[in-house]
């Protein structure tokens, strides 16, 4: 290592120290300020439970039943201990000291039950502390007051208070990460023209002539010195290309005579040429204004529904619906109405796109989504809702759907999966910021003011909507969805073995460990609803960092069968990790494998599909099979969660873990030896072929 | 000494690091400070449930027995014992089998409570056989319970509602809050002490090295004696880029020399 990267490690490592003393600077704060309040709160609950308690038991002595001939009092404080997650034992002990009763949490370790019953077993029980529990003693005396009949003894874990603190910490690194991806998508857009974005252009810029990739401009606008280096870098280029037209005019105009001997010189000219593509139109660097708007756009309308996520289930069953309705059917239907106007959007967008412009489009349905918002949040019947909620479906799937298509169009210069994995970023960053922002929102300022921030949210994203460069039907072909461009789609054996083997039960397998089995697992281990949402971030959090990276990995490789294969097999790995390892840990690698194999497919999977069209010649086009294929993908999302009940009632969470995985290991092979004998490189010179027309 | 146009350029760049430390600092803040008001809310939600299935016990004991709500003598002595008993607990009442209220002890005299909850619990069955429904919400600064007591048949027969004041819970919000955003102040300062000072001394050497590169470029304007031909930032390959420039100029050098010689 040089020195000067050990230099930069050196920094690098200083930053990372400093964030995480500030980070465990924080805990121990929060620690500080929060521990007397959880201990008051605890001996507060210690005192009612046991007063509770004392008043159970003396009824009975006043009635001169003895305690040790008590019937059920083993039930009686089972039943306490069940309702109190915050106790460790309970015990009963005679006037004679005998231990009438015990009754302990099952996840106590040996050290913790040897100590919980040497206590217990204490003779002296004033003040009865441990570093493991703090007990209160409760004396059983009787009406008639005087000796003691008996003392009751509840055991708190003495570091309930580090227990909590612990949660804090996983939290405060959530909070980190939610943050520093928040202020990423934010400041994107905004600082595009920011001497920090400069500087990232110029590493790009450099990293493109190291490469020998000499069809780039950086152009620079700045006076500092990098801008002044790098406009000279510029000029050189700009010399380097015109050198080589200039030799290539004077070999191809050479006299008759020189012909032959040119012949050589010309394919030494035409290797340079190709080494350092110096025959190619220069691209400029870092030109990502069109995609960051959109990425900002999808990023925006994304967020206004993830903000909704963690509170609306209860909002909607607290409104006035038909009281015949369940509060799960009255949570269900504004849920499932959304759900299916979203679906129905997929097929029409880039028909709408087409009719009446991208820009046209993008404003009317971020409109719809940020009005149909604002108007959730002031609507007070459950009948407004669910049309409300149908109403912002649409916008949201509209909005998603003409992205997608605008991003198609882009990627055919910039790379297809680049492009498309700018937009997948844009939603999955809204996928982790947005519920934690909604939480605090709807926790703090009440769920009409996350609405309101919702709808915010998503008006605020027809500014940038209205920055998008406008393409209008007349600018391309126009082919408009129809049952015949459908029939033609699902025609198309490798397409559709394609969906039916890859995408279809890549989503069903998504949503249904997602949504069900990892829930459900994480529920049956003990562990609260908060871990399975950390857990589940795991699965976003691996798909963000990923999936530019693999995106970026298959336009420079020009290849997308390998990424479908290996996103595919680590799918189905992370669901056999799941049934491997019957803990916590399993279901830490399920999570991350599966947004990790994801990551890896999803864009590539996805180009494939509107290449294999595209090369196909068939009436429907890569949009509209992009709108049907989404269709296809969101029913298969809808099937997910249904085909987990079925398989955990049948197999059990294990048994249904392992079936995912087979479907997708399965899955996996068939799509491998449908797309064997497919020549990517031919489609992609069919690409550059339309490209150059 | 470092001109200004320098210091602003090394502003522009350490300013973003720090707007996103900021506002990592505010968000921690406030998700740790969110985490400790729902430790404590889940005590006082405990508490409650406690006291609410205390009271739900007495009336069950009674409709077991076929004794109605409106007969029970002992509901309403355990109430007051209940209400006397714990100064957070602003409200406890009874509704009937019909939803309407029977007994209510209250110190809170703004209590209400939405009918449609009522209605809403009374039509419920609990998914085991015994078992009762409940439902726990916060609103206005209380913590509030809604239990079921069910007769000797499984049915709903009465509604315990229990009010729990919230006030300790806001406190352990506010209270936290507080600590921490004069902790996350001082980390911030320290923060921009840090990074602008790694910025600095950096950018420094960055700018001497892309001096450097200018004289190499043959721009006589920028050249500096103190020149850094070590380039500070590896992660952008100057250098490497700057040698394929200058192989590819003299690759197309030696095909112009080549035709050269063929046109003499």
């Amino acid at each position: 290592m040089t020195s000067a990267k050990l230099r930069l490690w050196s920094v690098v490592s200083l930053l990372a120290v400093f964030v995480i003393a500030a980070l465990v600077l924080l805990a121990a704060a929060a620690r500080n300020t929060g521990a007397h309040l959880v201990i008051n709160a605890l001996e507060r609950n210690s005192e009612t439970i046991g007063t509770a308690l004392r008043i159970q038991f003396e009824r009975a002595i006043n009635i001169g039943i003895a305690l040790d001939q008590l019937v059920g009092v083993d039930s009686v404080l089972e039943d306490e201990l069940a309702l109190h997650h915050e106790v460790s034992f309970f015990a009963l002990i005679a006037g004679d000291q005998r231990l009438l009763s015990y009754v302990g949490r099952n996840q106590l370790n040996p050290k913790e039950l040897q100590e919980a019953k040497r206590l217990i077993l204490t003779p002296n029980r004033n003040n009865l502390q441990s570093e493991t529990f703090h007990i209160r003693t409760v004396e059983l005396s009787g009406e008639s007051g005087g000796i003691s009949k008996g003392t009751l003894l509840i055991g708190f874990p003495a570091r309930y208070i580090d227990k909590q603190v612990n949660v804090v910490v996983i939290d405060l690194v959530v909070a980190a990460l939610i943050a520093f991806i928040l202020v990423t998508e934010l400041l994107r857009y905004a600082t595009r023209h920011s001497a920090l974005h400069e500087f990232s252009r110029f590493r790009e810029f450099t990293q493109h002539i190291k490469s020998r990739n000499f069809g780039v401009q950086g152009r620079f606008l700045a006076v500092d010195p990098t801008s002044v280096l790098s406009k000279r870098m510029d000029e050189q280029l700009h010399t380097l290309r015109g050198n080589y037209q200039e030799l290539l005019a004077r070999i191809e105009h050479a006299p008759l005579h020189m012909k032959r001997s040119m012949l050589d010189i010309g394919t030494q000219l035409q290797k340079i040429a190709d080494r350092y593509k110096l025959n190619s139109a220069p691209q400029e660097i870092g030109n990502l204004g069109e995609t960051s708007r959109l990425r900002m756009v999808v990023f925006l309308v994304a967020l206004s529904d993830e903000i909704c996520r963690p509170f609306f289930a209860v909002y909607a069953s607290s409104l006035d619906g038909p009281i015949a309705l369940s509060s799960e059917v009255l949570a269900g239907i504004p849920l499932t109405s959304f759900l299916f106007t979203w679906a129905l959007s997929q097929p029409f967008g880039a028909t709408l796109l087409r009719r009446f412009g991208t820009r046209s489009c993008l404003v009317s349905a971020a409109t719809v989504t940020g009005l149909g918002m604002l108007a959730t949040a002031i609507t007070d019947t459950w009948l407004g809702l669910v049309v409300l909620r149908a109403l912002t479906g649409f916008g949201f799937g509209c909005v998603l759907i003409f992205s997608q298509a605008i991003m198609l169009r882009i990627g055919r210069v910039t790379g297809r999966a680049r492009a498309m994995a700018e937009f997948v970023a844009g939603v999955v960053a809204a996928g982790i910021c947005g519920p934690a922002i909604g939480g605090l929102l709807a926790v703090k300022f009440g769920t009409t003011f996350a609405f309101v921030v919702s709808g915010c949210c998503a008006l605020i994203a027809i500014v940038f909507a209205m920055g998008t460069k406008d393409t209008r039907a007349a600018e391309i072909t126009a082919k408009s969805f129809s049952a015949k461009a459908v029939v033609e789609t699902m025609r198309h054996p490798r397409l559709l073995l394609l969906m039916i083997f890859s995408a279809i039960p890549g989503k069903i397998a998504s949503t249904a460990v997602l949504l069900m089995l990892v829930p459900l697992a994480t529920a049956e281990m003990g562990e609260s609803p908060s871990v399975a949402g950390r857990l589940l971030l795991l699965f976003f959090l691996g798909f963000f960092l990923v999936a530019g990276f693999a995106a970026k990995l298959s336009d420079h490789l020009n290849l997308r069968k390998p990424f479908i294969a290996a996103g595919g097999l680590l799918s189905a790995l992370a669901c056999l990790c799941g049934y491997a390892f019957d803990n916590i840990w399993g279901l830490f690698l399920t999570c991350s494998l599966l947004g990790l194999g994801q990551a890896w497919l999803s864009s590539p999977q996805i180009i494939l599909v509107t290449q294999i069209m595209d090369a196909s010649g068939t009436a429907a086009d890569s949009e509209l099979v992009l709108g049907f294929y989404r269709l296809v993908e969101r029913f298969g999302g809808a099937l997910g969660p249904v085909l987990a009940a079925v398989l955990i009632k049948q197999i059990g969470l294990g048994g249904a873990m392992l079936a995912f995985g087979l479907i997708l290991a399965i899955g996996c092979l068939v799509t491998m030896l449908t797309l064997w004998s497919y020549k990517e490189n031919a489609t992609a010179y069919l690409e550059t072929g339309a490209q150059a027309a | 000494m470092a001109s200004s146009s320098f210091l602003r350029r090394v502003t522009q760049l350490a300013v973003l690091p720090l707007i996103g430390f900021a506002v990592t600092l505010l968000f921690a803040s406030l998700m740790v400070s969110l985490r400790l008001e729902k430790a404590v809310a889940d005590l006082v939600e405990a508490r409650a449930t406690f006291i609410a299935s205390q009271m739900s016990n007495v009336v069950e004991a009674g409709l077991r027995f076929g004794i109605p709500i409106a007969n029970q003598s002992e509901a309403p002595r355990k109430m007051d014992a209940l209400i006397g008993s714990d100064t957070e607990l602003l409200t406890i009442a009874l509704f009937d089998d019909t939803g309407k209220p029977f007994l209510v002890k209250s110190s809170n005299k703004t209590a209400n409570l939405d009918d449609r909850e009522i209605h809403r619990l009374l039509s419920k069955r609990p998914s085991k056989l015994g078992g009762r429904v409940t439902r726990a919400w916060r609103v206005d600064g209380e913590i509030r319970i809604l239990m079921q007591a069910r007769d000797a048949t499984g049915s709903t027969g009465a509604l315990v509602w229990a009010a729990y004041s919230a006030k300790t819970v806001q406190l352990a919000f506010s209270a936290t809050l507080s600590e921490l955003f004069k902790v996350s102040a001082l980390i911030f300062l320290g923060a921009a002490i840090l990074i602008f000072s790694l910025t600095y001394g950096m950018w420094q050497k960055w700018e001497k090295h892309v001096a450097g590169s200018l004289t190499r470029l043959g721009d006589d304007a920028a050249a500096d004696p103190g020149a850094n031909q070590v380039n500070p930032l590896p992660m952008v390959p100057l250098t490497e880029a700057l040698a394929q420039l200058a192989n590819a100029d003299q690759a197309l050098g030696e095909v112009r020399l080549k035709i050269g010689d063929l046109s003499i």
